[in-house]
């Protein structure tokens, strides 16, 4: 009977080896919110875009950018909370097109406790 | 859960109360002449055993059996290889004659073969808050198994029953000679122990010329085309999943390996190693098989099965994507929609238990080279970790020249698919005897 234990003990090191590290892991979640806006300039001439993105939540903060997009290009602002975090996240497109016309777009998200949206994306196409 | 309590219960039905040495029969039988017989009944019959350290001392004797009119002599086990039959008559003359015996060899039922890979499977799976309880579980039951299988032996020497109990006399070893069981004048008392072993007439591969038992130790190498059918599948940790997301286990070439002991023309156990040859994903297991063999015209027939614990790992998952107009529920605005996107997260392993049955035709190419032509049923899981987003689709149109696109991502998480694999196959197997 000797002959038969070195068998079971080998293969009861093996399974022990083997199965310790197998934990089948919990759902992941991702605490942080993203926010990304993207313009897409879709017009057969460049457009000049004025951006006025604000952040308004436990602080305040402004930030202005200026650029042009040609025809196909496109801009992206990505923005990031924390799944705790309150804010108020505002984008402002002013848009100028060749001919001078004149357009703008707002977009709000308004992020705060208990409504979890983990990405929200807002893609803006600007045409003709 | 109904599955593993009855599968957890078997095995400890297995363990206590099936053909276990401790549950053998007390009496063995040597076969009889009827004029040997009728000669032995008018006799004093002991048998007796020497081993290093004590004599033991059974009393024979004669019975007829109802079943096949054979005569028997019938005596409780004794330990010993080689046993004495002292044979006395009324006179008090005396007679010695050696009794062949084999030690049986029976599969062993113990925590070790039975019960161990189904706690490490449920220990393993168990949902729990605490992950570092859970590791002492498994590492107690590893060492209390380690400990039994290295124990078994010492309990097996200690245990008076069992030691008696494993002794039989091959079925092939008669007495048919009167000449041999007659009494003589001379009264000598050897040792039991220094009794020359009777010669088998008819020595097998199971059965040598001093009727010592022999075991065959088979090697084989299998390989089989399987047809995966799903059986169910359901989704772990109560979540849920509207799209139809892929779980495949697809059909394709499986390749094992075993080494299989045959104590006797009849009857083998073995272990066997069983992989999936697909680069989407690992499915390997390890089985303990017990088989039963029955000769037919120019084989044999092998009928087997056995439990095991496997491991399975995705290394390419299918990303799915569905779009659904309603949301928990209810309908979803116009011009909005729920997009259920699926994205494959790869190389997590899992462990099961799997349990195979097989059939087997074994035909000889030579000597110790055998070919099979197998058909086997298995039941394997299939495991797909992925990253669900649930994402409501809309539009809005701003101005004439602007339109907004809006992706809101509502869910974000990691959903785990089982399913439950039967799979058909059926191939070719080398067997090379040892």
């Amino acid at each position: 009977m000797k002959s038969l234990s070195i068998p079971f003990f080998l293969l009861a090191i093996l399974m022990g080896l083997g199965l310790v590290s197998c934990e089948p892991e919990k759902p992941v979640t991702r605490p942080d919110r993203n926010i990304v806006v993207t313009l897409v300039n879709q017009k057969s001439d460049s457009i000049n875009v004025t951006l006025n993105y604000e952040i308004s939540g436990y602080f305040y903060f402004q930030e202005f950018k200026t650029l042009t997009l040609l025809p196909g290009q496109e801009y992206t602002k990505k923005s990031t909370l924390s799944a705790k975090g309150t804010a108020i996240f505002s984008h402002k497109f002013y848009i100028t097109d060749k001919l001078g016309n004149k357009d703008s777009v707002k977009r709000i998200f308004d992020l705060y406790n208990g409504n979890y949206h983990p990405k929200i994306e807002d893609r803006i196409i600007v045409t003709d | 859960m109904q599955r593993r309590q009855s599968l957890f219960f078997l095995t400890l039905l297995m363990l206590f109360s099936s053909c276990n040495s401790l549950y053998r029969k007390t009496q063995t039988r040597v076969r009889l002449s009827p004029e040997v017989a009728q000669y032995l009944r008018t006799t004093n019959l002991e048998v007796q055993s020497n081993t290093k350290n004590n004599h033991y001392v059974r009393k024979a004797q004669i019975i007829t059996s109802r079943k096949d009119s054979q005569h028997y002599l019938v005596y409780n086990k004794v330990v010993g290889n080689t046993v004495g039959l002292y044979i006395t008559d009324s006179f008090g003359n005396q007679r010695i004659l050696a009794i062949p015996q084999i030690k049986l060899l029976a599969y062993p039922f113990s925590l070790t073969t039975t019960i161990t890979a189904p706690t490490f499977y449920l220990l393993s799976t168990a949902k729990t808050d605490r992950p570092d309880k859970k590791a002492i579980a498994v590492v107690f039951v590893y060492v209390v198994t380690s400990i039994e299988a290295q124990a078994m032996p010492i309990l097996l020497a200690f245990n008076y029953k069992l030691r008696h109990a494993k002794f039989i006399v091959p079925d092939s070893f008669s007495i048919t000679q009167l000449d041999s069981v007659q009494t003589r004048n001379a009264i000598s008392n050897p040792n039991p122990s220094a009794l020359t072993p009777p010669i088998n007439p008819h020595p097998t591969a199971f059965l040598n010329a001093h009727y010592r038992r022999r075991y065959q130790y088979v090697v084989a190498f299998n390989q089989e085309f399987g047809l995966s059918h799903e059986n169910r599948r359901k989704i772990l940790f109560e979540q849920t999943a509207r799209a139809n997301v892929p779980n495949e286990l697809n059909n394709g070439i499986w390749r094992s390996a075993g080494l299989y002991i045959q104590p006797n023309p009849h009857y083998q156990w073995g272990y066997s190693y069983h992989t999936k040859v697909d680069p989407k994903l690992t499915s390997q297991y390890v089985i303990n098989e017990i088989s039963f063999l029955r000769p037919i015209k120019k084989g044999t027939l092998e009928i087997g099965g056995g439990l095991g614990v496997g491991v399975t790992k995705r290394i390419h998952g299918t990303n799915a994507i569905d779009t659904f107009s309603t949301y928990k529920n209810k309908p979803l605005p116009a011009k909005e929609y729920l997009e259920e996107a699926y994205t494959s997260v790869n190389n997590k392993k899992y462990t099961f238990v799997p349990v195979e049955a097989h059939a087997q035709l074994i035909y000889p190419l030579k000597k110790r080279l055998e070919i099979a032509a197998s058909a086997r049923f298995s039941s394997v899981p299939s495991y797909s970790d992925y990253i669900k987003d649930e994402t409501i689709l809309s539009s809005q149109k701003i101005s004439p020249t602007i339109m907004v696109y809006r992706r809101d991502n509502v869910v974000k998480q990691a959903i785990t698919i089982k399913s439950i694999y039967y799979i058909y196959s059926f191939g070719l197997s080398l067997r090379y005897k040892i």
